[in-house]
C-alpha cells in the first residue's frame, strides 16, 4: 500500500514517462490493446443522419414526447415569476397582478372582483394576495405531476421501442451474413456490437432529441427571462456562459481520459486475478504465491495512484465550475442593487428584491443546459464510436447470397460431385487447386491430410458457406449457386469438432433442428442410434440441462447428443469433422457404434482422426496442399505406398 | 509383484530431525453461512480499522464541508434581507455612476458580504478538493487491503476449496462480492455522515428560524421516508427481473454467434430470430414494468417536496407579512421574525433535507447486497487452508525422487473416497503409468502427491519422508507438474516458461524449450521469446502449448515429474512430436504418467491400474497382458483395428509374394 508521499512520487513518474512517450502510458495502457472499445469520435453528420433515420418511424410518438417535456419545463419554470411575484407585490400588499387588465382577460376577473381586493386593507390584501399566487402556483405544479406520470413512461418507451429495432435488426442481419464474416471476425467483436454497443446507443436514443430540444428552451427561455428583468444585468453575466461551456468541455475531456485510464488499468487488475483463480493449480504447484501478491499489490498501487488522480481532477474542476458560477451570482447582487436604487422603490416597473432573486434563479436555469451540453457532446461522442460499428456491421454485404431466380431444392438422393474446384480465402493465397471428386450416394468420403490442407475448406464449400472462385459443386446434377440455401441446408447436417450445445435440455438440444419431434420419437431415435443408455442415464434423463455451450457434459455426451441431432435431421448429406479429444474406452465403444449407425444411408463427409474411421470409408481423399494427392480405399491406398502409407505408418508406428 | 497386499511398513522412515507427526489440521472458523447478520455487520466494519485514520480525515473534511455549504446559505439569505430591508426603506434615487455609488453604503456592505461569501465559495472549494481526494484514498486503501487478503487467501487455500466452487464464482465474488461490501463500507461511513451533517445543520437553521415554519419542515419527512422505503422494496423484484432478461437476452445472443456453423448448417435462421425476438419482446416488457413502477412513483414524491415547499412558502410570507407590519422597535426584539432572506433559505433547507433523505434508501439498498456479498467473501476468507504446514517446517531432503504410497485413502468428500488403500512403490528414476477409465482417481493420486490434498487415511513419501512434515514449497520444487489443460499467463513465452523459477536465465529457458521440443516454434514466433501470450497475445495450437508447459515443468530439473493425461487434446501428428519430447525429458526422473493411449503406457516400469479408486492391477505392460482385467481388455480393444490392419497387410503381403513366385 502507498502512503501519499509515494503516490504523488508514483504519479509524477506516470506523467514523466507519458510525456517522455506520448504514444501510451506505461503502467496505465496496454500496447496490445485491440481495440479502443471506450473511445472518441466527433460528432459525423452521417452516423448521426443513420441514427435519424432509425428514429423516423417513431416521429409522431417523439413530438409528442416532445411537446410533454417542453410543457413540463414551461410549467417547471414558472415557479421563478410566481416566487418574484410572491416577494415583490403579495407581500408588501402591491396591487395583485390578476389586477392588471391584460391578466383580467385571460383569467375571466370580473372588474367588481377586482375592485372588492382593492377594498381589502393592507393586510389582508396581502394575505389575499399570497394565498392567490401560491394556488395559481399550485395549479401549475399538479399539473406537473400528471405530466410526469406520462412523459416519464412515453420518453422511455420511444427511445427503447427503436434501440429494439435496433437489436432485432443486428440479429436480423446476424442470420443473414456467410460465415465468411463470422471466420474472419473475432467472437468478441461481434459479441460487443449486438451488447455494449446498442446500450452505449441508448442515451442518444432514449434523450438525444429531448436533451438538446428541451436544453435550448430551458436556456432561450432563462436567457429572455434575464433580458426582461433587466437587460443590462443580463448582458452583464451571459458571457460567462461560453466560459462555464468552455471550462467543462476541456474538464468533461480530461476526466474522461483519466477514466479511461482508470478502466484499462483496472482491467489488468481483474485479469490478473482471474488469470490467478484459473490458473491456480499451476501457481500452486510452481510456489508462485508471493511473487504474485506482490505483482497483484504492484497493480493495485497503480489503481490507487489513477483513481487518486481522477479524484483530484474532480476536486478541481468541480469547484472552479461553481466558483464560476458565483461570479454570475456576485454581478447579480452589486449590479442588481445599484439598479433597484435607479427607481423608486413603491413604482410596479422598479427593479425589485424580487426581480434580483428571480435573476438568482434564471442564472441557475441557465447554467444548467451550459453544462448539460458539455456532458452530453462528451456521452454522445463515446455513443458515435458505437454507433458507427453497429451500422457498419449492418451494412456489411453477405458474401453469399441466394441468386435472385434461386428455386428450391427438390428431395435429393445425396450425390456430389466437385468440377474443377478453385478456392482461396485470401487473393494470391489458394487453397484448394482444381478439386475433382464425386460421392455417390450413401457413400462415406474420408478427408485426409495435415492441418490446413484444405479438409474443412472442402466442406464448407459443400455446405455454400464460401462460394468457389471457380469450377463447379454439383448436388445430385443441381449447382448449389442456384438453389436457395434454406432448401439446400434443409437436407444437409453438420456435426463439428467442438460438438456445440444450446443452453437448455438434452431435449431440446437434439430436437433443434427438427422442433417438431416428440419425445417419443426422440427416444426412439436415440434407442435406433445407440445412444438412449447414456443419455437416459445423465442426472436428469433427456431433462437435463446441458448448462451454457454444454458446460455441463462430458465430451462424450455432448459427442452423443450431437450425434442424435444429426441422426433426428435425418440429412441426406452428412458432414462430420470428429473430435480428436481421448473419452474413456467404453463411451469410445459407444461412440464408434453410434457412427457407424449415423453414416450409414447417406453421403457423408468425414474429416477423420481415428483410424477405423478412415479404414471403413468407401473413398479415402488424401489432400496436400489443396490439392486431391491420393484417392481411393483404405486398401488400395495402402497398397499405392505413398503419402497416406507414410502417414499410417506414423500412426501405426506408436502401437507396435 | 501386487501392491494392494505389501504388508504395512514402518513409519519411522523418517530422518530424526524430521518431526514424526504431521501438523495438526486447522480448526474450520464458524462457517460464514451460519454467521448472523449482526455478526456479519461487525466483520464487515472490521475491514475499516486497517484505515481507521484515512477514514476519520475523510469524514472531518465531510463536516466540514457541510458547514460551510450552510454557513453559506444562511449568510446569502442575510444578504438578501439586507438588501430588500435598505430597498424597502430607502427613497433616495440614486443619480451617479455605478463605479462612483459602489463606493458609498449601502454598497460597501453588500460588497463586503458578497466578498465574505466570495471566501467562503474558495474555501468550500479547497475543502471539496480535500475531500475528494482523501475520500477517493480511503477508498482506495480500503479496497486494496481487501483485494489482497482475498487474492492471498485464494492462493493458499487449498484445491478442495477451488473444486468446490468454480472459478466464475470465485471470480465473482473476489470482484463483484467484494465491491459490494465496499461500497456499503464507504456510505455506511462517509455517505451516512454526509446525510445526518446536511439533515442536522439545516433543521437548526429552520428551528433559529421560526419554530412554526421548522414544525411545517418536518411534517413531510416521515411520508417521505415511508414511501421512498415501500418503493424500493417494489422496485428492487422489478430490477432484477430486468436484469435477469436483459441476461437471458444476451445469452441468446451469444450462443447463436458462438454455434453459427450449427445454425447455418441446420438453416434455423428463422428459428433463432424467433428465439430472439421473444426474448427480447420479454425483456423490453420488464424494462417498461420498471418504467412504470419508476413513473408511479416520481410523481408521488415530487408532489409531497412541493406541497411541503410551497406550504412553508405561504406560511413564511404571511410569517413576512405579519412581522414585517410591526414597529421596527418591536420587530427587532421579536424572536421568530421571518425576512424575505429567511424564505428563500428554507427553500433551500427543504430541498437539501428531502434530497438527502432520499439517500438513506441508497445505504439501505446497499446494506442488502453487503450483507449477501459478506456471507460469500467471509467463505472465502474464513476457509481453512486444507493442506497445514508447520510454522518452521523443514526442506524436502535431497534425494532421487522414490514415491512410496503407504495405504492411502481419500475423498474429497470424506464421506466419498475417490481413492481407497492406494498403496505401491515407485524407485527413484522409474517410469509409473496409471490407468483406467474416466473417474478411476488417477489424477486424485498424483495431485495426492503434490500434496495438493492430504489423505484422509495412510501416508505418502517421498525419498522416505512423509511429505507432511516438510514445507510445501521444498514438496512442489521437487515435484514438475505438466497438467491435462495447460494454462499460460498473459505474459512472454519466456517468463511463461520460467513461471516456477523467475530467476532462471534466458540460457536455462532455451535450453528447457529445446528438450522440450520447443525452441524451433518459439523462434517462429513474431517476437520470439518474448512473444506475450494470453488472451491478447499469440494463440498457439495445442500442441504447442503442451510443449511450452513441458518446458516449464522441467526448466529446475524436478526430481518427479508429473504428465497428467498430457496427451488427450492433441491430434496424432502433434502426439508424435511430444512423445519424442517426452522421451528426453523423462531420463534420470521419477515419471508419473497417466495416459489412454497404449503407446505410451508400454514404456513404463510400473503399469498401475485403477478402477473405482481400487489398485485393480499393478505390473509391466508384459505382465499385465498375460492376466485377464481391464488392462488386456482396453489394450485388446484399442489394438483391435491396428491388428487387424497389419494382419491384412501381412496376408496381402504373403499374396504378391506367392504371386510373385
Amino acid at each position: 500500500m502507498t502512503t501519499f508521499n509515494e503516490l504523488m512520487k508514483l504519479r509524477r513518474q506516470q506523467r514523466q514517462a507519458v510525456a517522455a512517450a506520448k504514444t501510451g502510458v506505461p503502467g496505465t495502457r496496454d500496447p496490445n490493446a485491440p481495440e479502443d472499445e471506450t473511445g472518441y469520435k466527433p460528432l459525423e453528420w452521417p452516423v448521426v443522419k443513420k441514427l435519424l433515420q432509425w428514429m423516423w418511424p417513431y416521429r409522431k410518438q417523439y413530438a409528442i414526447a416532445l411537446l410533454l417535456n417542453i410543457t413540463f419545463v414551461l410549467l417547471d419554470m414558472s415557479s421563478i415569476p410566481f416566487m418574484q411575484h410572491l416577494i415583490d407585490h403579495d407581500i408588501p400588499g402591491h396591487r395583485h397582478f390578476l389586477q392588471e387588465p391584460i391578466a383580467r382577460t385571460v383569467f375571466c376577473v370580473s372588474p367588481e372582483f377586482a375592485a372588492t381586493i382593492r377594498e381589502l386593507s393592507g393586510k389582508a390584501q396581502s394575505f389575499f394576495a399570497i394565498g392567490l399566487t401560491i394556488s395559481l402556483w399550485v395549479c401549475a405544479v399538479i399539473t406537473n405531476l400528471f405530466i410526469s406520470r406520462f412523459n416519464i413512461e412515453y420518453n422511455r418507451r420511444v427511445g427503447e421501442q427503436v434501440l429494439f429495432s435496433i437489436r432485432k435488426a443486428v440479429f436480423n442481419h446476424l442470420q443473414k451474413l456467410s460465415m465468411s464474416f463470422y471466420d474472419r471476425t473475432k467472437f468478441g467483436r461481434i459479441l460487443s456490437r449486438g451488447t455494449t454497443d446498442i446500450d452505449t446507443l441508448a442515451n442518444p436514443i432514449i434523450n438525444g432529441v429531448n436533451t438538446v430540444v428541451v436544453n435550448i428552451i430551458i436556456m432561450c427561455i432563462a436567457v429572455i427571462m434575464l433580458l426582461a428583468y433587466d437587460w443590462r444585468v443580463a448582458l452583464a453575466i451571459l458571457w460567462l456562459g461560453p466560459v462555464l461551456y468552455g471550462m467543462n468541455r476541456f474538464y468533461r475531456k480530461r476526466i474522461g481520459n483519466q477514466y479511461r485510464i482508470v478502466r484499462e488499468h483496472f482491467t489488468r487488475v481483474t485479469t490478473n486475478l482471474v488469470e490467478n483463480i484459473n490458473g491456480m493449480r499451476v501457481v500452486t504447484a510452481y510456489n508462485r504465491q508471493e511473487d504474485n501478491l506482490a505483482r497483484f499489490n504492484d497493480l493495485q498501487d497503480w489503481n490507487t495512484v489513477n483513481n487518486v488522480s481522477a479524484a483530484m481532477m474532480n476536486g478541481l474542476y468541480m469547484p472552479l465550475l461553481s466558483a464560476v458560477g458565483y461570479i454570475g451570482k456576485v454581478i447579480i447582487f452589486i449590479y442588481g442593487c445599484y439598479l433597484a436604487l435607479q427607481l423608486p422603490a413603491h413604482d410596479f416597473y422598479a427593479f425589485k428584491i424580487g426581480s434580483l432573486i428571480a435573476m438568482l434563479w434564471c442564472w441557475d436555469w441557465f447554467m444548467g443546459p451550459v453544462l448539460n451540453f458539455g456532458t452530453f457532446q462528451t456521452e454522445m461522442m463515446q455513443s458515435m464510436v458505437s454507433a458507427e460499428r453497429v451500422f457498419a456491421l449492418l451494412d456489411q454485404k453477405p458474401d453469399v447470397t441466394d441468386a435472385y431466380n434461386a428455386f428450391t431444392l427438390p428431395p435429393i438422393r445425396g450425390h456430389v460431385a466437385f468440377q474443377e474446384v478453385y478456392f482461396h480465402y485470401v487473393k494470391g493465397k489458394p487453397v484448394l487447386h482444381d478439386i475433382n471428386f464425386q460421392a455417390r450416394p450413401g457413400q462415406t468420403i474420408a478427408l485426409v491430410g495435415h492441418t490446413g490442407c484444405g479438409k474443412s475448406t472442402i466442406m464448407n464449400l459443400i455446405c455454400r458457406f464460401y462460394l468457389p472462385q471457380s469450377g463447379k459443386i454439383l448436388v445430385d446434377d443441381y449447382d448449389i449457386t442456384q438453389v436457395t440455401s434454406e432448401s439446400l441446408h434443409k437436407q444437409m447436417g453438420i456435426v463439428s469438432q467442438n460438438n456445440y450445445l444450446f443452453s437448455g435440455t438434452v431435449l431440446d438440444n437434439i430436437r433443434y433442428a427438427s422442433p417438431h419431434a416428440t419425445e417419443a420419437q426422440i427416444v426412439a431415435a436415440a434407442k435406433q442410434l445407440g445412444s438412449h443408455e447414456i443419455l437416459e442415464n445423465l442426472k436428469d434423463g433427456y431433462h437435463t440441462e446441458v448448462g451454457e455451450r454444454g458446460a455441463a457434459m462430458s465430451l462424450g455426451q455432448r459427442q452423443l447428443i450431437c450425434f442424435t441431432r444429426a441422426f433426428l435431421a435425418n440429412p441426406r448429406i452428412l458432414m462430420l469433422d470428429e473430435a480428436t479429444s481421448a473419452v474413456d474406452t467404453h463411451t469410445e465403444m459407444v461412440i464408434q457404434e453410434a457412427l457407424n449407425r449415423l453414416v450409414a444411408d447417406r453421403t457423408t463427409f468425414i474429416v477423420a482422426h481415428r483410424l477405423s474411421t478412415v479404414t471403413r470409408a468407401d473413398l479415402v481423399l488424401v489432400l496436400d496442399h489443396g490439392k486431391i494427392i491420393e484417392r481411393g480405399t483404405h486398401r488400395s491406398l495402402l497398397d499405392l505406398g505413398g503419402k497416406y502409407a507414410e502417414l499410417y505408418k506414423q500412426f501405426t508406428r506408436e502401437i507396435e | 509383484m501386487t501392491t494392494t497386499s505389501a504388508p504395512p511398513r514402518p513409519v519411522a522412515k523418517g530422518v530424526p530431525p524430521f518431526p514424526t507427526k504431521p501438523p495438526p489440521p486447522l480448526v474450520a472458523a464458524q462457517a460464514a453461512s451460519n454467521l448472523s447478520n449482526a455478526e456479519l455487520l461487525r466483520r464487515m466494519v472490521r475491514f475499516l480499522s486497517p484505515v481507521k485514520g484515512i477514514a476519520a480525515a475523510s469524514c472531518s473534511f465531510i463536516l466540514l464541508w457541510a458547514f460551510i455549504d450552510v454557513f453559506f446559505t444562511r449568510l446569502t439569505g442575510n444578504l438578501v434581507s439586507f438588501i430588500r430591508e435598505f430597498l424597502e426603506k430607502s427613497h433616495v434615487v440614486v443619480h451617479e455612476s455605478f463605479w462612483v455609488a459602489i463606493r458609498h453604503e449601502p454598497f460597501r456592505t453588500v460588497v463586503g458580504m458578497v466578498t465574505i461569501l466570495g471566501l467562503l465559495v474558495i474555501l468550500n472549494g479547497v475543502v471539496r478538493f480535500c475531500r475528494e481526494v482523501v475520500n477517493s484514498k480511503f477508498t482506495m486503501d480500503m479496497v486494496y487491503h481487501m483485494r489482497a487478503a482475498v487474492y492471498d487467501r485464494l492462493q493458499r487455500v487449498g484445491f478442495a476449496f477451488h473444486d468446490e466452487h468454480s472459478s466464475g464464482q470465485l471470480i465473482n465474488r473476489a470482484l463483484s462480492d467484494l465491491q459490494n461490501v465496499r461500497v456499503f463500507l464507504q456510505m455506511g461511513v462517509t455517505l451516512s455522515i454526509e446525510i445526518i451533517a446536511f439533515v442536522l445543520f439545516y433543521e437548526l437553521i429552520i428551528i433559529s428560524i421560526n419554530k412554526w415554519l421548522a414544525i411545517a419542515a418536518f411534517v413531510p419527512v416521515p411520508f417521505w421516508i415511508w414511501y421512498i422505503a415501500r418503493f424500493s422494496k417494489k422496485m428492487q423484484p422489478a430490477q432484477l427481473a430486468q436484469m435477469s432478461a436483459g441476461d437471458d437476452l444476451v445469452t441468446v445472443f451469444t450462443e447463436n454467434v458462438a454455434g453459427v456453423h450449427v445454425v447455418k448448417a441446420f438453416a434455423t435462421e428463422k428459428t433463432e430470430i424467433q428465439k430472439y425476438n421473444k426474448s427480447a419482446d420479454y425483456f423490453f416488457d420488464r424494462v417498461m414494468a420498471a418504467v412504470r413502477l419508476w413513473r408511479n412513483f416520481v410523481p408521488v414524491i415530487r408532489g409531497i417536496a412541493s406541497s411541503s415547499h410551497l406550504s412553508l412558502l405561504a406560511i413564511g410570507s404571511v410569517l413576512v407579512v405579519i412581522t414585517s407590519a410591526l414597529p421596527e422597535e418591536v420587530a427587532g426584539q421579536l424572536k421568530g421574525r421571518v425576512k424575505i432572506g429567511d424564505l428563500l433559505v428554507v427553500g433551500t433547507a427543504m430541498n437539501a433535507i428531502l434530497g438527502r433523505l432520499q439517500q438513506i434508501n441508497q445505504i439501505t439498498e446497499q446494506y442488502q447486497k453487503a450483507i449477501t456479498s459478506a456471507r460469500r467473501l467471509f467463505e472465502v476468507l474464513d476457509a481453512p487452508s486444507t493442506v497445514p504446514e508447520f510454522a518452521v517446517a523443514p526442506k524436502l531432503p535431497p534425494g532421487k525422487g522414490a514415491v512410496d504410497f503407504h495405504f492411502v485413502s481419500f475423498g474429497y468428500d470424506p464421506e466419498k473416497p475417490v481413492v481407497r488403500d492406494i498403496a505401491f512403490d515407485a524407485k527413484g528414476g522409474s517410469i509409473t503409468a496409471l490407468v483406467g477409465p474416466t473417474g478411476a482417481g488417477k489424477s486424485t493420486i498424483v495431485q495426492l502427491l503434490a500434496r495438493f490434498y492430504d489423505p484422509q487415511r495412510g501416508q505418502v513419501f517421498i525419498d522416505g519422508v512423509d511429505i507432511r512434515t516438510v514445507s510445501l514449497k521444498s514438496i512442489r520444487e521437487a515435484i514438475g507438474f505438466v497438467f491435462q489443460e495447460t494454462f499460460l499467463f498473459s505474459d512472454t513465452v519466456a517468463n511463461n516458461i520460467r513461471y516456477g523459477h523467475p530467476e532462471k536465465t534466458m540460457g536455462d529457458v532455451e535450453a528447457a524449450a529445446r528438450i522440450a521440443q520447443a525452441h524451433e516454434f518459439i523462434l517462429e514466433l513474431p517476437l520470439g521469446y518474448d512473444t506475450m501470450l494470453g488472451e491478447r497475445g499469440a494463440t498457439l495450437s495445442g500442441g504447442q502449448r503442451q510443449r511450452l508447459a513441458i518446458a516449464r515443468a522441467i526448466i529446475s530439473n524436478p526430481r518427479i515429474l508429473v504428465l497428467d493425461d498430457a496427451l488427450a487434446a492433441v491430434d496424432p501428428e502433434t502426439e508424435h512430436l511430444i512423445s519424442r519430447a517426452l522421451e528426453m525429458v523423462m531420463v534420470d526422473r521419477t515419471v508419473f504418467i497417466i495416459a489412454h493411449r497404449l503407446s505410451t503406457v508400454k514404456a513404463a516400469d510400473l503399469v498401475i491400474v485403477l478402477e473405482r479408486g481400487r489398485i485393480t492391477q499393478a505390473g509391466t505392460h508384459q505382465e499385465l497382458m498375460k492376466e485377464p482385467g481391464h488392462y488386456r481388455h482396453i489394450a485388446e480393444v484399442q489394438l483391435a483395428y491396428q491388428e487387424k490392419e497389419l494382419l491384412a497387410k501381412a496376408g496381402k503381403k504373403a499374396e504378391v509374394a506367392a504371386q510373385k513366385r
